[in-house]
């Protein structure tokens, strides 16, 4: 019977360090090496969730969503305050 | 007399007092998310009108005004985040305990329910429902989480700006990542999945 010499979990932080920077090559051996043989379902999807995670992060910046809308609002007096700060710089321009 | 609706925008010429009302609540989630302090999302917000209109000349017309706003904004926060790293407000460099040992069994092996998030159709980021759910999840992550995520996947800070924004080295930059990024996995899977009967 084979044996992965890493486990799951080393497997999730070598996938997740793998999308900051390029692994080196022993690392990319033993995470081939552990997918071979380790047929777990979120073993073998963790790598795709990464990136499906990242692409809707990425369409987040790009879209400049809306929140949800339960979000919290900036205040009124907040508002109030800021329009009073932009008049001011209004009169000091003149 | 006009009954069209006011526009904040007609080719370089902007009104900000418009724009407060218009983008306001956009500018003030987007703050919030990253520092997670209302006074100090408030503030960030009122920084960025002003700078705004200090610099309303650089202002083309090639971007929306609320991606113009957001850019000045987004300096502001990373402005204010290394400060406060700086000052050691917030220790970023210190970790905590780790979650994401619940994630796995004692010999390292997934303890978790499988999930294939493909074989949900409905499971695209194109619908505005799986975005929701993104977005509530980041929300809730811990505090240093969510502003090292937020920084990196969504405003695209590479791992070098996270240092030296923050004050952290690499490794505790790629574990607070990686601890992220399983608690979002996790979420996901709670918050879209299980409300379903997949086949």
């Amino acid at each position: 019977m084979l044996i992965s010499p890493i486990s799951c979990r080393r497997a999730a932080e070598l996938e997740s360090k793998s999308m900051e920077q390029p692994l080196s090559f022993w690392e990319r051996i033993l995470l081939r090496y552990h997918y071979y043989i380790c047929k777990h379902v979120c073993c073998n999807s963790f790598k795709e969730k990464l990136e499906l995670m990242r692409s809707g992060c990425k369409k987040m910046s790009r879209e400049c969503q809306d929140p949800p809308a339960e979000s919290p609002c900036l205040s009124k007096d907040c508002k109030r305050k800021i329009l009073d700060a932009l008049k001011c710089c209004d009169s000091d321009k003149e | 007399m006009s009954t069209a609706p006011q526009k904040a925008a007609s080719d370089s010429q902007l009104n900000l007092e418009l724009l407060v009302e218009q983008e306001g609540d956009y500018l003030y989630h987007f703050a919030l998310a990253r520092v997670r302090n209302q006074e100090t999302a408030e503030e960030l917000v009122q920084d960025t009108f002003l700078g705004a209109a200090r610099s309303l000349d650089s202002f083309r017309g090639q971007s929306s005004p609320r991606t113009w706003l957001t850019s000045i904004l987004k300096h502001k926060i990373l402005d204010y985040l290394r400060k406060k790293a700086r000052n050691r407000e917030v220790q970023f460099e210190d970790l905590g305990g780790d979650e994401t040992n619940a994630f796995f069994d004692e010999t390292g092996h997934w303890a978790t329910g499988a999930v294939e998030w493909s074989r949900d159709p409905a499971f695209k980021f194109e619908q505005k429902e799986v975005m929701n759910v993104l977005m509530s999840c980041i929300d809730s992550l811990p505090e240093k989480l969510r502003t090292v995520f937020y920084l990196r996947e969504v405003d695209g800070l590479s791992t070098k700006e996270l240092q030296d924004t923050l004050g952290i080295s690499s490794s505790n930059a790629w574990v607070m990542l990686y601890r992220a990024r399983m608690r979002l996995r996790e979420c996901m899977e709670q918050k879209w999945f299980n409300s379903k009967d997949l086949p």
